[in-house]
């Protein structure tokens, strides 16, 4: 299985150091509590965002990605789970709605890998050890 | 200010920076991750054309959350009519995808649009709707010319109260697959839902299979809606006002009552749950009794959902305007569709 990962994270974690004007503006939207769920459900890197199978992104055909944005991790051998990019989800207890709390349960840690290109190959092991689940 | 423009191509195998048709994105959710941003504080509008060149579905749900919108720069998901479903399963640019416990194509931003993207929630899970919007403060959502069709739950579900959602020229098949049931449009916002066809709904364990449904305490409008072949009512009022114009149904919650058949009454092309085809034929009884909606107060347009011409003074009942032969594509008339 091949994981397209996003390695950076969204506009909605700058920092005060990195851009005031935007973090500023980032600090008043989340006054208002519905942004705050939305800040909560953020993209975040690591987020296992799609689920290709064996060679799409590394194969003869490779399809493109944006390597600013993302990286590959091919697992050979492993199949397909859903559960890897559903979002993380709860029953509201005023509601009784099934709603999203977290974009994406899983995450994969890709750091210290040797990416090479904006793709890397690990085991199935090392793919299990890198998983992350949120919640 | 800049009206951004990215691609969306499951066929594409160029770069995949979605700057243009060869090096489009390969899936919404890839183009979601890639470039969700604050419009409003951008002063950007952002268009992504979608289509599937190959024939080949996007197969990765999407959930559009992150980005900060508003009436001046909105976001749009734009199918054009030469690349859209025409009408049944397995056509034209469509998203087919399984992720539980949550819908295929996911709307929570304030001003939104998408056009011509056909749905299908392949997961079996009952809180699986197709096209879902939700978690938004005030707004406006657009829903246009979609096809959603075999979802676990509902077909197309409106949450949020306090917001306006259009729902234009849209087919809606065979909602409620999994074993709890579903409606086909099930609606709690202030809602306009003009010109769509909902049929074959599924009543299951916990929920009705209603067609179209107004479930929060604000008013809903349908005007020109087919409703049909459902196994509980055509159109459904839960709390509020759900007020019908030139409505029909197979039973007697329209304002008119027109058989879902493909011999009488409606004349659809294809009644039969799993291949419906809601194109209708010259005897249709839907036929010019629909209310000219091109001066429409709220959301005028003046095209079916391939664009094709809705003449003024004689509209058609339904996402389909009859005009004799094949489905011709108007540019000029589309421009006549209203884009808030």
């Amino acid at each position: 299985m091949e994981y397209l990962i996003l390695k950076t994270n969204g506009w909605m974690d700058v920092t005060a150091i990195e851009n005031p004007v935007a973090f500023a503006r980032l600090t008043a939207l989340r006054n208002n509590p519905i942004f705050e769920g939305k800040f909560n459900r953020r993209q975040r890197s690591g987020d296992i965002i799609e689920q290709q199978k064996d060679g799409y992104w590394t194969g003869a055909n490779a399809r493109g990605f944006r390597r600013d944005k993302f990286v590959v991790v091919f697992v050979p051998g492993l199949i397909r789970d859903e559960l890897y990019s559903a979002p993380l989800t709860e029953i509201d207890k005023k509601t009784n709605e099934r709603i999203t709390v977290r974009k994406h349960e899983y995450s994969i840690d890709v750091s210290g890998l040797s990416i090479i290109g904006g793709i890397v190959s690990i085991t199935e092991a090392e793919f299990e050890s890198r998983l992350r689940r949120h919640g | 200010m800049a009206d951004v423009v990215t691609y969306v191509d499951t066929g594409a195998t160029g770069a995949g920076t979605g700057v243009d048709w060869a090096n489009a994105y390969t899936s919404l959710a890839q183009w979601d991750a890639a470039e969700e941003t604050d419009l409003t504080s951008d002063t950007d509008t952002h268009t992504v054309h979608f289509r599937c060149s190959t024939g080949v579905a996007d197969s990765t749900a999407v959930s559009i959350d992150g980005w900060v919108t508003s009436a001046d720069y909105d976001l749009t998901v734009y199918v054009a009519p030469e690349d859209r479903h025409d009408g049944t399963r397995g056509s034209g640019a469509r998203l087919v995808a399984s992720v539980p416990f949550s819908p295929a194509f996911y709307i929570q931003v304030d001003f939104f649009t998408v056009v011509g993207l056909a749905v299908c929630n392949t997961g079996t899970v009952q809180e699986s709707s197709n096209i879902e919007v939700n978690n938004v403060n005030d707004g406006i959502r657009i829903i246009d010319s979609c096809l959603s069709y075999d979802a676990p739950g509902d077909g197309i579900r409106i949450h949020d109260w306090h917001s306006y959602t259009y729902i234009i020229n849209c087919m809606v098949y065979s909602s409620g697959q999994y074993s709890v049931g579903g409606a086909g449009i099930r609606i709690a916002s202030v809602g306009y839902v003009y010109n769509c066809v909902v049929c074959n709904s599924i009543t299951g364990s916990g929920r009705n299979g209603y067609g179209i449904v107004q479930e929060g305490y604000r008013t809903v409008n349908a005007i020109n809606c087919y409703s049909g072949g459902n196994d509980d009512e055509d159109y459904h009022v839960t709390y509020d006002v759900l007020n019908r114009t030139t409505c029909h149904s197979s039973d007697t919650t329209g304002n008119t009552q027109t058989a879902f058949s493909t011999s009488s009454g409606a004349y659809f092309t294809n009644v039969t749950s799993g291949s419906e085809d809601i194109h209708i034929t010259s005897d249709s009884d839907l036929i010019d009794v629909g209310t000219d909606l091109h001066a429409d107060t709220y959301y005028p347009f003046a095209v079916d959902a391939w664009d094709t011409a809705r003449p003024n003074g004689s509209w058609d009942v339904g996402a389909h305007e009859f005009v004799g032969g094949a489905p011709t594509i108007n540019h000029e008339a589309m421009m006549l569709g209203c884009n808030f």
